[in-house]
């Protein structure tokens, strides 16, 4: 049994098991209203949305890469983000390739490719540029010596996703 | 003669009469009273898996994984079957009063300890059943998740309505209203066959039944030997209790 997510120009199958969250923050301004009376477009921040599957609950209070959440992988756990930037990155080098990955190896998970270090982990990191839209993908593998029977469900996951054409943040 | 005795049946039928009265009004005073005072603010429900339970469906039947929105219109997903945990699920409404004080809970914190593989999720119904602007006030800071589609699946016949399903399983192994989060506790320690969480039982406190056994079979030995309680010989070197069965 799966249901499936959507919001924000993208949408993912979630298999059993899993859950999953898109989230998009609201902008943080840190300018007075008297600066922006001088200066309307200065200071305004553009939240892109990003979206976190994992096989743990999810809570309300997360950070974009999963602080909150990887905390609390055991062994057998995944999680997978997919985290939106802005439009000035399309064409860079970065995230020059394009595609969304719909298939990632074992190898490609280490344990220095994590965004903040917890013993026992592993992550894989990608960036590239979907319909006009860049992307990081980072998974996180509660286990780096079961990598290799996990990645079955992340690769099952990853060709469900599907992304749109740029929905405006 | 004639005369007195049609004015006797006419008397004795308007008695019986005024009987048959009485006794339908006093039957249904009784029915009154019973469903008054015989009420319960939580329908509690043992596991029983395919036993129909009245409200809501029955314990046994299937649980389903939870699809909606957060209060602030983004989409998520929870997962109930195929995890590794029970889930309790807290259906209120920003309209109903008894709600009030489990909002008020959830707004300062006071998560209520339902043990540690017991997961809270706390549902609304969306914006086409439910009014945003007194769920957004009522529910201010509290993770929410907006799924009308989950009040469907799930059955759920009213506010405050609480249903436990068992992760492992699948199944709903529990379900009712309450008053209040120790109602809920109860429940969920039912549902748990687990006694430890309910309100003021103590695991530390409780004598384990191989105790009271032992003590049992002690104390018949020493009967049988003569020796009751008070008996001088349980008490070596001090003075015996003064109340000593006769």
């Amino acid at each position: 049994m799966t249901t499936t997510l959507h919001g924000y120009g993208i949408s993912a199958t979630i298999p059993q098991g899993f859950e999953a969250r898109i989230t998009h923050l609201d902008p943080v301004d840190p300018l007075s209203s008297r600066t922006h009376a001088a200066a309307p477009m200065i200071g305004t921040e553009i939240t892109r949305p990003f979206i976190h599957i994992a096989n743990v609950p999810l809570p309300a209070q997360r950070d974009t890469f999963g602080g909150g959440v990887v905390e609390t992988l055991g062994a057998n756990h995944l999680f997978l983000a997919l985290v939106e930037y802005g439009p000035e990155c399309v064409g860079t080098k970065l995230f020059s390739p394009l595609g969304l990955p719909r298939s990632v190896s074992a190898r490609s998970f280490s344990r220095t490719r994590l965004q903040r270090i917890v013993p026992g982990q592993s992550g894989h990191q990608s960036f590239f540029t979907h319909n006009g839209r860049a992307f990081c993908l980072y998974i996180v593998a509660g286990s780096y010596a079961r990598v290799g029977t996990m990645v079955h469900q992340v690769n099952r996951i990853l060709r469900s996703i599907t992304i749109s054409a740029n929905v405006g943040s | 003669m004639v005369i007195v005795l049609l004015l006797v049946l006419v008397v004795l039928v308007v008695l019986t009469i005024f009987v048959s009265a009485l006794t339908a009004s006093f039957s249904s005073l009784e029915a009154r009273l019973d469903r008054v005072t015989g009420s319960t603010p939580i329908e509690l429900r043992r596991p029983s898996p395919g036993v129909p339970t009245g409200v809501g469906g029955a314990t046994g039947r299937p649980g389903r994984d939870l699809v909606g929105h957060d209060l602030d219109g983004n989409p998520l997903t929870a997962a109930v079957v195929g995890v590794e945990h029970f889930t309790l699920l807290a259906f209120l409404s920003s309209g109903c009063s008894t709600c009030g004080r489990f909002w008020t809970q959830l707004r300062g914190g006071t998560v209520p300890d339902l043990g540690l593989d017991t997961r809270l999720i706390v549902l609304a119904k969306g914006a086409d059943a439910e009014s945003m602007t007194a769920l957004t006030e009522v529910a201010s800071g509290v993770d929410v998740l907006l799924s009308t589609q989950a009040w469907q699946d799930y059955e759920v016949p009213g506010t405050p309505f609480f249903i436990l399903v068992d992760g492992r399983s699948g199944a709903v192994r529990g379900e009712g209203t309450a008053m209040g989060w120790d109602e809920v506790r109860n429940l969920v320690a039912l549902g748990r066959g687990d006694a430890s969480i309910v309100t003021g039982v103590s695991t530390a406190a409780m004598k384990p039944s191989s105790d009271a056994e032992r003590e049992a079979v002690i104390d018949q030995l020493l009967m049988d030997a003569g020796v009751f309680p008070g008996d001088p010989s349980l008490y070596p070197g001090t003075t015996p209790p003064e109340t000593s069965p006769s």
